[in-house]
């Protein structure tokens, strides 16, 4: 009788701690972190732009989602509340990275030292094409 | 001579001038939602909206990106993009419309007016009609324009399913807050 009684709490915990442990799963699963992913394709700010202009469609089932890394000549930083915009190409007709504040805090120096006109690596989640070609949880990956 | 040169550059200075000031852009307009029910409350923001407004004719554009929908937690944004959007086949919802009483607005003078919206608003594939009003502050020849819309899920055919459908509120709403820059081109 006692064996019962032993294995029925331990059944008892077992399902509150697989419970719990669920429910922490689905409340506070964490967004994966840019700086431990492996971009899928290096591409120049020019060719991603181009590739989406002239073919959103193939473009999109190449890169919407995608960890990239896109290559080229800063055209232009603006602030945010804490996060930064990365212009490439054209400010309506480019691409447009998000290095958002969490990164950013991270990126304290580097983004001191980016300014219009340099060179710069930028790996971030690609999320399709509206005038531009847009990335978010950007970070520098290299700057030239 | 001297007269025909003139004539070029005051005109070159006026269209100029009239193209500066009637479109107006932004790359990185703010729409947030919330759906709230007695069970659960959900929220996503997101700062890479494109807009355009013409202030001659009143057509107002919108294109956002369903992936840049930010979620505090990463399963939430996931069951949203794979589930509900589907963001990968349809990648963006747009909206085409008009400001029908553009005239009352007066973008060269600072202050608060009313502006009423109507036009398609195209979400999941899905197209409807909608208007709404809202508020436009206009300030040193910038503007900010603030509305609020509702949008039933079920109106735009997205499916939610039987196990979580008390979690997702029927009527879930969309908050819009745009700050307008003179488009130069």
């Amino acid at each position: 009788m006692k064996k019962t009684y032993k294995i029925a709490l331990m059944v008892v915990a077992l399902s509150v701690i697989a419970g719990l442990s669920v429910n922490y799963y689905v409340f506070h699963k964490k967004h994966k972190n840019t700086f431990d992913l492996k971009a899928e394709y290096t591409i120049s700010a020019d060719n991603l732009f181009k590739e989406f202009e002239t073919n959103e469609d193939s473009a999109n089932s190449k890169y919407l989602g995608k960890i990239i890394e896109v290559e080229g000549k800063i055209l232009g930083i603006k602030e945010f509340s804490g996060s930064y915009q990365i212009s490439f190409v054209d400010e309506v007709f480019g691409v447009t990275c998000m290095i958002d504040s969490n990164y950013a805090v991270q990126q304290k120096k580097e983004i001191l030292n980016i300014k219009a006109g340099n060179m710069i690596k930028i790996k971030g989640q690609c999320n399709g094409y509206l005038s531009d070609v847009k990335l978010d949880r950007c970070i520098i990956a290299e700057e030239k | 001579m001297k007269k025909y040169i003139l004539n070029i550059i005051l005109i070159a200075l006026v269209s100029n001038n009239i193209f500066s000031q009637t479109s107006y852009f932004t790359k990185s307009g703010k729409i947030d939602f919330f759906s709230k029910t007695a069970v659960e409350n959900n929220e996503a923001s997101n700062n890479q909206v494109v807009s355009t407004l013409k202030t001659e004719t009143g057509e107002l554009n919108f294109g956002v990106l369903i992936k840049s929908f930010k979620f505090k937690n990463a399963l939430m944004e996931e069951h949203f993009n794979e589930n509900y959007m589907e963001s990968t086949k349809f990648p963006k919802a747009t909206f085409k419309g008009k400001i029908t009483n553009i005239t009352a607005i007066n973008f060269g003078k600072n202050g608060t007016y009313t502006a009423n919206v109507t036009g398609e608003l195209m979400i999941h594939g899905v197209t409807k009609e909608i208007s709404t009003t809202a508020q436009i502050e206009v300030k040193d020849k910038t503007f900010n324009a603030v509305s609020s819309i509702i949008v039933k899920p079920a109106d735009y055919n997205i499916q939610i399913p039987e196990l979580v459908r008390e979690k997702i509120a029927k009527d879930v709403s969309i908050d819009i807050n745009i700050n307008y820059e003179v488009y130069n081109k």
